[in-house]
């Protein structure tokens, strides 16, 4: 691309939209920082909101984090194998699976939250456990993963490794996880960014599973929204920016980095 | 299918079985075991035809005016070089990730009862005026989590836009509007197609931001939720689940379906 | 690399897809061992389907029969057929080296380490790739990742090396050069080969027989030069080469001659009414010679040859092929003269 048209309106939209877009997060974070926010920066900069989140929602963090790694680890372990067999199956009825695997992203997760608690709400140590909510984010994630490895296994220079492999004598254990899985790695890295994204950040469902002693890093900044002092849910939503964001970005990178290795 | 391949299927289909279609069809039954009128009470009270009305009425209208910002935002950035640019991109795609509740807070240190918006107001003599806590506000927070949604689509697809076809349009005399008629939109059916039954549905199904908000506008979300929560409502819970479930994915039908009937792939 | 070779039997061979489309009629086909077999024909006319039944990726339908030597292997799966298989776009697994990627079906087979680095070095030096052992495949170009291919088909002593268009994702140059090194070491492997292309002159450098295809069927095989010079089917003759046709009427035919306005030749009258000729078998000379009358009408100089086209009275323009040296030029009248022996004898039209 050479030459570029002066589109002097898009450029005043844009810069609306940024304004709009980036304001809130310059507000949050210097409320986070500040004694006092209607005061402003008058009132002087302080780290005390931001220890009293980490005391009080510290935990939340930690376990947010923890069940996004286990959603990830989860997926890959179930969704993988299905992704290639229904790779290997370009039946209709293969095609109505994948469809099915996609409706909890369809449906509210308010009414998969219902569903779970209708079925399960009477089996007191899973309903009041960490994986019971664990549960909730693998099948709503599990489509997205599901769905990367899918195409990546279904890409003609794929079929044909697996059937060069076919030729060489390998069976299907040494295939499967010595050349397909690594030929697919991309992909793989590509949808589990997607699952601990989505994983990190679901509160719909989330807030119909938790309990007290269950929470997840939304499932407590709704909480602290809604009884804690504003410059107290500032504090807190700098905690997500700074403990989140650099994790999938490097999560990102890495997957770039990998995308870069593989490119055929 | 060979028997590998069903052994492959299997956990993913035990553990879906378990904690979604079992579970899910034991919801859909719910009203009906108790009187099946009840799947109709979005049209038989008011206020849950209200709720579900404002609704779709809210996310129609957000997805519109997105698709429409969104559009403008991600081909600007998507086809013009400047330093910072791919900063603003990503600054601009960040809250993909956050969850709603924090676009709920956003609006409130925007526009909340201290907000920076009440604040300037009333500095410049128009008294404190606070919409955080009513449709503006909602509105305003939907916008907010869907535009980044709308500008990475839009500015992917800018990005792979075959340049060959706007420039033969060009040497044949078109003008501006002329290639954003017959070249841009066109070419760019597929992503609106996709961008737009995304932004609806996840407008449809948004809680989080609501919730935050207290919003006085009741959206349908949210009465679901109270009437599990405040009335222990199961089976009302579930057939408005249902209900808002049909709706979103109707929507995301018709559009798949225009995409069939224009020849154009979805993604 | 010295395995006695196996003969390959094809019987009654056929595949039906599950929509209903025939991609193979019922074949029989004999392989000689250490014969290269050239499956040729344009695209759709099943030449892969019988490569990948060979291999073992497709099932023939009930009642076709694949045997190596005296081995029913029409059961067995492809990985229990010990053929080697070069695929059009090579299929060399990325995340391994070339040297890796060349002993993988050594590995796989639990071929100790020692005898496995033996073969994989012998091959390299093969292939002349001993510096880029260690490279990945993305590394390398199209050439080399062909040749890469081949050493891995080769490492574990397949009993058949299959090859689908192995040439093809090259371009013109290379493709020249790697065919007549590709036929060489087919040929120092002494393996039996089963060899896919749709370009003839591939086929017609690197085969020991070749079959031409049509529509799921083989409508002749045998040596390459047999072929080309006696197509036994109009098909075959149009495939291998470009071919002139000249109609002739029921008079003439029945004469037993062949007339160009002013000239006559005699021509046999079991040839036909439509008779087949290959443009170098065409000759120009000065037009006060004897030949049929003509004018040049397009002149095309392609370096070491020249294509002539050459309008006559009530036939159709004749190519002909020239040496590049001849002197005609377009709007200039010659003569042409055929010699009857190198009509193509076709009672019918293609």
């Amino acid at each position: 691309m050479t030459r570029r048209t002066q589109s002097p309106g898009l450029a005043l939209i844009t810069a609306i939209v940024a304004v709009f877009m980036l304001t809130p997060m310059a507000l949050s974070t210097s409320a986070a920082l500040v004694n006092n926010y209607s005061q402003g920066f008058a009132s002087g900069l302080t780290l005390r909101w931001l220890e009293q989140v980490i005391t009080v929602y510290g935990q939340t963090v930690v376990w947010s984090i923890a069940i996004a790694v286990a959603c990830v680890i989860g997926n890959i372990l179930i969704g993988v194998p299905a992704a290639y067999a229904l790779a290997r199956n370009p039946s209709r009825w293969a095609k109505t699976f994948e469809e099915v695997l996609t409706l909890p992203v369809a449906v509210p997760g308010l009414a998969t939250g219902l569903a779970l608690i209708l079925a399960y709400g009477t089996l007191r140590d899973f309903r009041q456990s960490y994986s019971f909510i664990l549960v909730g984010h693998m099948i709503f994630t599990l489509p997205f993963l599901v769905r990367t490895v899918t195409a990546a296994f279904q890409r003609p220079d794929l079929v044909a490794m697996d059937e060069a492999a076919k030729t060489l004598g390998a069976n299907f254990r040494q295939r499967f996880l010595g050349i397909l899985v690594p030929a697919v790695l991309p992909a793989i890295a590509a949808g589990s960014l997607m699952v601990f994204t989505l994983s990190i950040g679901e509160f719909n469902l989330t807030w119909m599973l938790h309990t007290p002693l269950t929470r997840t890093l939304p499932v407590g900044l709704a909480d602290s929204y809604a009884s804690m002092r504003l410059e107290v849910g500032s504090a807190y939503t700098l905690v997500f920016f700074i403990v989140v964001l650099p994790m999938l970005w490097l999560l990102q990178w890495c997957t770039h980095l990998l995308e870069k290795k593989y490119a055929n | 299918m060979k028997s590998t391949h069903r052994l492959l299927l299997l956990p993913v289909a035990i553990f879906f079985m378990a904690f979604w279609l079992l579970p899910v069809s034991r919801l859909l039954i719910l009203p009906a075991e108790q009187d099946w009128r009840l799947y109709f009470v979005f049209l038989t009270e008011a206020r849950y035809a209200w709720s579900l009305i404002n609704t779709l009425g809210l996310s129609i209208s957000v997805t519109l005016v997105t698709l429409i910002l969104g559009a403008a935002v991600g081909l600007y950035l998507g086809r013009q070089q400047f330093p910072g640019r791919q900063l603003l991109l990503s600054i601009l795609t960040l809250p993909l990730s956050f969850p709603g509740v924090i676009i709920g807070f956003f609006m409130i240190l925007l526009a909340g009862r201290q907000g920076l918006v009440t604040d300037i107001t009333q500095a410049l003599g128009l008294g404190r005026f606070s919409f955080a806590y009513g449709l503006a506000g909602l509105f305003l927070a939907y916008l907010y989590f869907s535009l980044p949604r709308a500008i990475a689509a839009y500015a992917a697809a800018a990005q792979s836009m075959d340049k060959s076809v706007e420039e033969a349009a060009r040497s044949l005399g078109a003008r501006r509007w002329h290639i954003i008629r017959d070249v841009w939109m066109v070419q760019l059916e597929p992503t609106t197609s996709a961008c737009a039954a995304i932004v609806f549905a996840t407008s449809m199904g948004a809680f989080g931001t609501a919730f935050t908000l207290s919003s006085q506008f009741e959206v349908l979300p949210i009465t679901i939720y109270s009437e599990f929560t405040n009335f222990a409502n199961f089976t009302l819970a579930a057939s408005l689940s249902i209900t808002l479930g049909l709706f979103t994915w109707f929507a995301l039908f018709l559009t798949r379906r225009q995409e069939i009937v224009t020849g154009v792939a979805s993604q | 690399m010295q395995t006695s070779a196996v003969s390959v039997n094809i019987q009654a061979a056929a595949k039906t897809y599950a929509d209903g489309t025939r991609g193979l009629l019922p074949t029989n086909l004999a392989i000689e061992p250490a014969e290269i077999m050239a499956l040729i024909g344009p695209s759709g006319c099943g030449k892969t389907t019988l490569l990948r039944i060979i291999a073992g990726l497709e099932t023939v339908d009930k009642g076709g029969c694949i045997r190596f030597d005296d081995r029913d292997v029409t059961g067995l799966p492809v990985e229990k057929r010990q053929v080697g298989m070069v695929f059009q776009h090579y299929a060399l697994f990325p995340h391994l080296s070339v040297a890796a990627n060349i002993g993988y079906g050594l590995k796989v087979r639990g071929v100790d380490q020692t005898r496995q680095r033996k073969v994989v070095g012998d091959l390299l030096d093969l292939v002349r790739l001993q510096e880029h052992a260690h490279k990945r495949p993305t590394d390398l170009s199209g050439g080399q990742r062909q040749r890469v291919a081949l050493a891995r088909a080769v490492a574990a002593e397949p009993k058949v090396l299959l090859l689908d268009e192995p040439l093809t994702a090259l371009d013109a140059k290379l493709k020249e050069s790697l065919r007549d090194e590709l036929g060489q070491m087919l040929r120092r492997l002494s393996i039996t080969a089963v060899y896919v292309t749709h370009d003839q002159k591939e086929a017609m450098a690197i085969a020991d027989r070749m079959a031409v295809m049509q529509s799921g069927k083989v409508v002749q095989f045998g040596k390459p030069e047999a072929l080309y010079r006696q197509p036994t089917h109009p098909f075959v003759a149009a495939f291998l080469g470009r071919l002139n046709q000249i109609t002739r009427s029921p008079e003439q035919t029945a004469r037993g001659e062949l007339s160009f306005d002013t000239f006559t030749m005699p021509v046999p009258v079991s040839h036909g009414s439509m008779l087949m000729v290959r443009p170098e078998h065409l000759s120009i000379q000065p037009p006060h010679l004897q030949g049929a009358p003509g004018v040049v009408s397009t002149r095309v100089f392609l370096g070491d040859k020249v294509q002539l086209t050459v309008s006559l009275a009530n036939q159709t323009p004749l190519l002909v092929d020239c040496h590049g040296d001849v002197p005609w030029q377009v709007g200039d009248s010659v003569s042409i003269v055929i010699d009857p022996s190198n009509l193509l004898p076709f009672g019918e039209s293609l």
